[in-house]
């Protein structure tokens, strides 16, 4: 399961540079949804980085925020479906 | 009762101190002026790079082309290029009259500036943005305007440079999603609301003569051309006619860009 989710994080991460966004965002749920995938919060930290014109949190860094919130939001049925 | 969609609290303070590391990348980010996103940018460019050409290496070999495919592809390009062969003598026409124009009036000037290559998708951000090959040391800043076609005449504004990096510049597109810019059509005032992928809508007054091929101009912009009118909707019984707006050219087909430096 460790390549899995290696997997899906790499993919994740090339996603973000050639697709459109709601690729890389179906990836992070999935990985979130899966796996305790902290990595999910960096990746969207990482998208926001590359695309986001700006400093600090103007303009408001959504990618971000929207990982932290599919994370947290996915964790209680993470844990009731898979663990 | 127990509410039966619980958090775990061993995830939370895990969550909790990721979120706290994410802020603080944040803070050294933007105390540090951006050097760990003109670091990530500079290898996303590279990164990309490598994968168009891979991709493009890929889809030119033609092995993944039928023959009967590959027939009607060339019939559709021959027409293309009878069609901008016309376009291009009709272009050199007005080229000549708004050369002659120019110096009696004083309008936007092109002004002096870099071409740049495009180091980036256009569809990946999901704000509109893409990067460029030119920044800091190419003497691009922020607030430049990227242009394409014919700069002597003003050219289409396509962007503005709104972080320039060393070597590479983030450029926020005017048809971003959200973005609103005022312009006119055929003197008619309006404002353009960005859609993504070089596409914008507008309203305009039921009456007014646009159609499609019209530029569409904005003064936010050195009195520039920032698209062409796509395709006018008129709706039944409303005051106003829905105009569609868009770059001459796909998006997806530039490779280079020109940056106005200031």
């Amino acid at each position: 399961m460790l390549y899995v989710r290696i997997s899906l994080a790499v993919a994740a991460i090339v996603s973000a540079l050639f697709f459109p966004p709601w690729v890389p965002l179906i990836l992070i749920g999935a990985l979130a949804l899966r796996f305790e995938a902290l990595e999910v919060l960096f990746i969207g930290l990482m998208i926001d980085f590359l695309w986001l014109p700006g400093a600090f949190f103007y303009p408001i860094p959504l990618f971000t925020i929207a990982a932290f919130l599919i994370l947290w939001g996915l964790e209680p049925l993470r844990r009731e479906l898979f663990v | 009762m127990m509410s039966l969609y619980r958090h775990s609290n061993k995830n939370g303070r895990r969550l909790f101190f990721a979120v706290v590391l994410v802020i603080v990348i944040f803070l050294i980010d933007g105390v540090s002026g951006g050097n760990i996103r003109e670091a990530l940018r500079f290898g996303a460019s590279h990164a990309w790079g490598a994968g168009a050409r891979a991709g493009s290496a890929i889809t030119n070999s033609g092995f993944f082309s039928t023959r009967r495919a590959l027939e009607r592809e060339n019939q559709a390009l021959r027409n293309e290029i009878a069609r901008l062969q016309m376009r291009a003598a009709d272009h050199e026409i007005l080229k000549a009259e708004n050369a002659s124009l120019r110096e009696f009036v004083r309008l936007a000037e092109g002004g002096n500036g870099i071409t740049a290559p495009i180091v980036s998708s256009f569809r990946a951000s999901p704000y509109g943005t893409f990067l460029i090959g030119a920044g800091v040391e190419d003497g691009v800043e922020d607030g430049d305007l990227v242009v394409v076609g014919d700069v002597e005449l003003g050219g289409f504004v396509v962007g503005r440079v709104e972080d320039a990096g060393g070597g590479q510049s983030l450029v926020k597109g005017i048809f971003a999603p959200g973005e609103r810019t005022e312009a006119t059509i055929q003197g008619v005032g309006i404002t353009v609301e960005g859609r993504g992928g070089g596409q914008a809508r507008a309203d305009a007054p039921r009456d007014a003569l646009i159609q499609a091929g019209d530029p569409v101009i904005s003064t936010s912009f050195g009195v520039r051309a920032i698209g062409i009118v796509g395709r006018v909707e008129e709706g039944t019984g409303g005051a106003s006619q829905r105009v569609f707006i868009q770059l001459p050219i796909p998006l997806a087909s530039l490779e280079f860009v020109y940056v106005l430096i200031q």
